[in-house]
Formats: C-alpha cells, structure tokens, sequence
C-alpha cells in the first residue's frame, strides 16, 4: 500500500524522518505538484502511525515551499490508483499549494471553564452580562489576531469556546505570538492555548 | 511558544494531542481507501492517551521538531 502524507510545491530535499512503518520517504511529482508517500504495511498502532503522519508532515514544512496536508488513513493500492486520485482533483492542488505558500497554521484554543459565567453572577440578568462579557473578550481577541493574519477557519461554538485556526505568513509568527502573548496578560480569567507553527491543515480541507 | 516552555512535560503532552487532532480531523482528502472508520478514530483517540500514559514510547517517538512547536 502507499501511504500519502502531503502534497507540496518546491519540494528541496526529503527530510530525514521514516515514514509509517519505518518506511523510507518518497516523492512523486504530477506535473508542478510533489507527493510525499512511503510504500509498505501500516505494521504498528494506528496511534503510533496517526503520529508519525504528523511528525512526516511537520518536518516537510522545512524543506518545500508550501505544503498541503493530506488528512491521516488514506491509502493506495499502487501507484495508478495514487495518479488516478491526483488526476481527479485537477488544478485544485496546485491552486491551493500557490496560496498557501510562505504560511503557517496557528492554533488559538480558548479553554471551556466548569463555570461559564462568573460566581458573582446571582441572576439571570448577571449570568446574561457574563456570557456577554465573554464573548466581546473573545471577539476581541479574535479582530486582534486577525489584524496578523491571512485567514481564520473556526471549529466549535463562538460563545462560550474558541477554537480557530490561523492563516499566517512565517514573517509574521512572531507578531502574531506577541499578539497573543498581550492578550494573555491582560485577560487572566481566559485559559487561552496557542500550538503552532503547524502546516496548515485546517486550510486544506476544503480542497 | 512562551506558556508551553515553562511546563515541558505538558506543553509536550498538548502537543502532541494538538497533532494528532489535525492529522485526523483535518487535511486535505483526496478519493483513495480510507482505512480509518469513525469508530477507528476514537480508538486511535483512546489509544493515544495510553501512548501518553507510557514516557519510553513518548520518548520514542518524539523528536525535538515537535517539542519545540
């Protein structure tokens, strides 16, 4: 079987972590666009394999232009099976890789507290303006991140949790963590989580 | 980043669970023979907190790359 790791635009050299399995590293160009894949059995643990799709992901980030991730568990029989799958998203890879070149993902988790309103709030009324509070806090920090990045895709429910995924230039990270870093001190009563850089992920979905 | 190098053990531990989320949940997919079913997923999920549980397999499958994220 061949595993998929990622397609990418510039590819230098392979980076020097195995794929699954221990398998060695391959690439395959399809006219501009480079895929990343290695060939044998998924022998270990589906954790540990999940993993090292991430870790092979990581790294190439390092040694292309632009990297598109592909999403872990998807398999090929050989390597027509692989072209045919390629030949069928047409132009969108390469479109996707252009304007994902030079960026970065960031993620910004805002952590759900046990309490979502303040214990200071004795009424309905107070409990409302909490909830309020919240969200023009994390409004806030949401326009102000923005202000760094390129694009933003949010999962999970804006009222209470943030959850969203940072489009950024790789010139522009360390703005973007004192962004953040600033937040933070002046909003002690958030648990704000920011990982990263990632590739980005969450902008390739939708290719 | 800053908040995460104070506390290595768990800023690592977040991580990779930050990692694995992406991998499974995002990504771009082209048509191939998906071998994860929901059901695989959230073994995978489960599983991965026992990998968390064991520091030798962390260790193992750890390089810096990531732990400096």
């Amino acid at each position: 079987m061949i595993h998929l790791y990622a397609f990418t635009l510039g590819q230098r050299e392979l980076p020097e972590i195995d794929g699954i399995g221990d398998a060695a590293l391959e690439a395959r160009t399809f006219g501009p666009v480079t895929a990343i894949v290695s060939e044998g059995d998924a022998a270990t643990e589906p954790s540990e394999d999940a993993v090292r799709h991430g870790l092979v992901v990581e790294a190439l980030l390092d040694c292309a232009d632009s990297v598109l991730p592909v999403r872990f568990g998807q398999e090929f029989e050989d390597g027509d099976a692989l072209a045919a799958a390629v030949a069928e998203k047409g132009d969108a890879l390469q479109t996707a890789l252009a304007e994902l070149s030079g960026c970065v993902e960031i993620g910004v988790r805002v952590l759900r507290e046990d309490d979502p309103a303040p214990a200071a709030a004795t009424d309905g009324a107070a409990y409302m303006r909490a909830l309020a509070d919240r969200e023009t806090a994390l409004t806030g920090l949401h326009r102000a991140l923005l202000g760094y990045a390129r694009a933003s895709v949010a999962a999970g429910p804006m009222r209470l949790r943030q959850d969203t995924g940072y489009l950024v230039r790789r010139d522009d990270v360390p703005d973007f963590a004192r962004a953040v870093d600033a937040y933070i001190a002046t909003h002690p009563d958030l648990t704000i989580l920011c990982t990263g850089p990632w590739a980005p992920y969450s902008f390739a979905a939708a290719t | 980043m800053t908040a995460l190098e104070q506390q290595p053990s768990l800023g690592e531990r977040i991580t990779l669970v930050e990692l694995v989320d992406r991998v499974l949940n995002a990504g771009v997919v082209v048509s191939g023979d998906i071998t994860l079913s929901v059901a695989d997923v959230d073994l995978v999920y489960v599983s991965l907190r026992l990998l968390l549980a064991s520091a030798g397999t962390l260790d193992r499958l750890y390089p810096e790359r990531v732990g400096a994220g």
